[in-house]
């Protein structure tokens, strides 16, 4: 039951709204007939979009894609603050909005660069192995460490008060709507998510994304990480680069992907002092 | 059985929806005991008939019981005597309705009905009847035509039928008043996606009647004050449903409403429900939204 001989690759897809991501990876399971399906970065049930899936080996290449960053589409309203700092949960305060456009475009300004974000009380963030979400529906004050994330660029798409449209790229673990709550606390009237979207992980994008139910052909699984710096190898290399076994380092930061003479890829390596050695070998196709 | 109030002045009817027509004979009912020296009761039931008699055709409600009963008390009268629709007693021949309840039970001397009210078993009575019935056990009766407003007659099928269709004139003009909604905040929050708030999932009876799906400006009355509201009615296709509910966001409200009693008022219908293509439209459904409820609920 290793999948080696079952079909691999990725698959683009659309999140619909209202379901957990574990629901729509189950979706594509029964699509396929397939067990072995994975995603690399949830989305919340509300929000839809881009959910990269791997299936059968491709499963083991899904952590290189979390580097990549995210882009988002979103909706928020300024004035209210919410429980779960989106509109799923129970108004926490209301103030009236007298901010002009210029004013959001500054505070959301503000936030571009690294910055350190405390996951919101209901996100599924483990805490001294409880998931925060459970913690607080328990009534429970849990402090979960401020994790630091990049915002690449956060434009204001709309305004129309007290709501208004937003596109932001931001690396993986980025808690959008703590994004927005922040930006509604800068502007000291307080803010919320209505409405996500992810629209691209790295070079794909949502435009090309299928419903769960309908997953459409896979994707070669060399996709995953094509943005790997690549090492060619001799076919003597070649050989035992498919047992897994220890190489000389590339001089190559990060990991990388080694390929046979012929292209093919065989695994990703990543130096380790004066060796190199496997982070995933994929088994001859 | 026997209320032990003295000689009373009786109406008798489902009354769904306390429209107009129903406020009218009722009001009759209580003029009658007033200028008589008698009791004004009124008599319903505490199910649909059609619930015993034509299971499977019974109709969504207009109100709850405590509403219904709330309404018939502003009217003036002293007594609701709610009796149970069960099928033993919709087999009761009129004669044995009459005796048992008018006359035994409430020891009425005037009875006021609808023109079309007919009762016992099969429907086997109807005014006449009543009139023969009264005179042979010491009541006078008087049948109240059916109400006709700007050349419509009011009814509740016609209302139900109106809100149904998400139109909220006809029901005003025939109740009287807007449209109320009674019903239970359940834990958990609503899935206002279609409003963008953070909504209220509201716990309507199902036999209770929803207003069409859309978007409505409205008030909600919880915890004795009341708030602006913006109310969603839709089926919610992503989870699977087909029964409408509602949902609603009080604006100006702050708080947890978790389990409390709400009453949602139906104002104005401001849109069909609506996904949208993007933040930019959603953004803008959501201002103007909040715009025009702010405009049209005082």
């Amino acid at each position: 039951m290793s999948g080696d001989a079952s079909p691999s690759g990725l698959l683009l897809i659309d999140k619909p709204a209202g379901i957990t991501s574990h629901d729509a990876v189950d979706r594509v399971r029964r699509a396929l007939g397939q067990r072995k399906v994975g995603h690399s970065g949830t989305l919340d049930p509300m929000a839809t979009g881009l959910l990269l899936l791997g299936v059968g080996r491709a499963t083991r290449l899904l952590r290189f894609l979390a580097d990549f960053l995210k882009v988002y589409e979103g909706t928020g309203v300024l004035g209210i603050e919410t429980t779960t700092l989106d509109a799923l949960g129970e108004v926490v305060t209301q103030r009236a909005v007298t901010v002009e456009a210029r004013e959001l475009v500054t505070a959301m300004e503000a936030f571009v660069g690294d910055i350190e974000q405390v996951p919101p009380a209901y996100s599924a963030v483990k805490v001294g192995g409880e998931k925060l979400y459970r913690a607080a529906r328990a009534g429970r004050q849990v402090e979960a460490p401020p994790r630091t994330i990049t915002v690449k660029a956060f434009e204001l798409l709309s305004f129309a008060p007290p709501a208004f449209g937003f596109r932001v790229r931001c690396s993986g673990g980025t808690y959008v709507r703590s994004l927005v709550a922040d930006v509604g606390s800068k502007l000291l009237c307080g803010a919320h998510l209505v409405a996500l979207r992810r629209t691209a992980i790295g070079p794909f994008q949502v435009a090309d994304a299928r419903s769960p139910d309908d997953p459409g052909p896979l994707l070669p699984l060399e996709l995953a990480v094509a943005h790997l710096p690549e090492v060619s190898l001799t076919a003597e290399e070649a050989k035992v680069a498919t047992r897994g076994t220890i190489l000389g380092p590339a001089g190559i930061l990060g990991p990388y992907r080694v390929l046979a003479p012929d292209g093919r890829l065989i695994a990703i390596y990543l130096d380790r002092g004066s060796k190199a050695s496997p982070e995933v070998v994929l088994s001859p196709s | 059985m026997p209320l032990g109030r003295g000689a009373t002045a009786v109406t008798i009817g489902f009354f769904d929806g306390v429209h107009r027509g129903h406020q009218a004979v009722i009001r009759r009912t209580v003029e009658a005991a007033s200028s008589r020296a008698l009791v004004p009761v009124a008599v319903t039931f505490d199910r649909h008939p059609r619930e015993i008699l034509t299971p499977g055709t019974v109709p969504k409600l207009l109100t709850t019981l405590e509403r219904k009963a709330g309404l018939i008390a502003e009217l003036g009268v002293e007594t609701l005597v709610v009796l149970e629709f069960t099928d033993d007693f919709s087999r009761w021949p009129p004669e044995e309705f009459v005796r048992r309840t008018l006359v035994e039970g409430l020891s009425a001397e005037h009875v006021v009905v609808g023109s079309n009210f007919t009762f016992g078993h099969k429907a086997m009575g109807n005014l006449a009847a009543l009139a023969d019935l009264g005179a042979a056990n010491g009541f006078g009766i008087e049948g109240v035509g059916l109400l006709k407003v700007e050349g419509r007659t009011v009814s509740s099928t016609s209302i139900r039928a109106a809100l149904a269709d998400a139109d909220l004139e006809w029901p005003d003009v025939a109740l009287g008043r807007r449209y109320v909604v009674d019903g239970r905040v359940t834990t958990g929050a609503g899935r206002g996606t279609s409003l963008g708030f953070p909504t209220a999932n509201l716990e309507v009876p199902a036999r209770m009647l929803l207003p069409g799906e859309g978007v409505y400006a409205g008030r909600a009355y919880v915890q004795g004050a009341s708030f602006v509201a913006a109310i969603n009615v839709g089926t919610n296709p992503t989870f699977g449903g087909e029964e409408l509910h509602a949902e609603a966001f009080l604006l100006d409200f702050e708080g947890d409403l978790r389990g409390k009693s709400i009453a949602l008022e139906f104002w104005e219908r401001l849109r069909d429900e609506a996904r949208f293509d993007s933040p930019e439209a959603l953004a803008r459904q959501i201002s103007d939204d909040v715009k025009r409820t702010r405009a049209l609920v005082s």
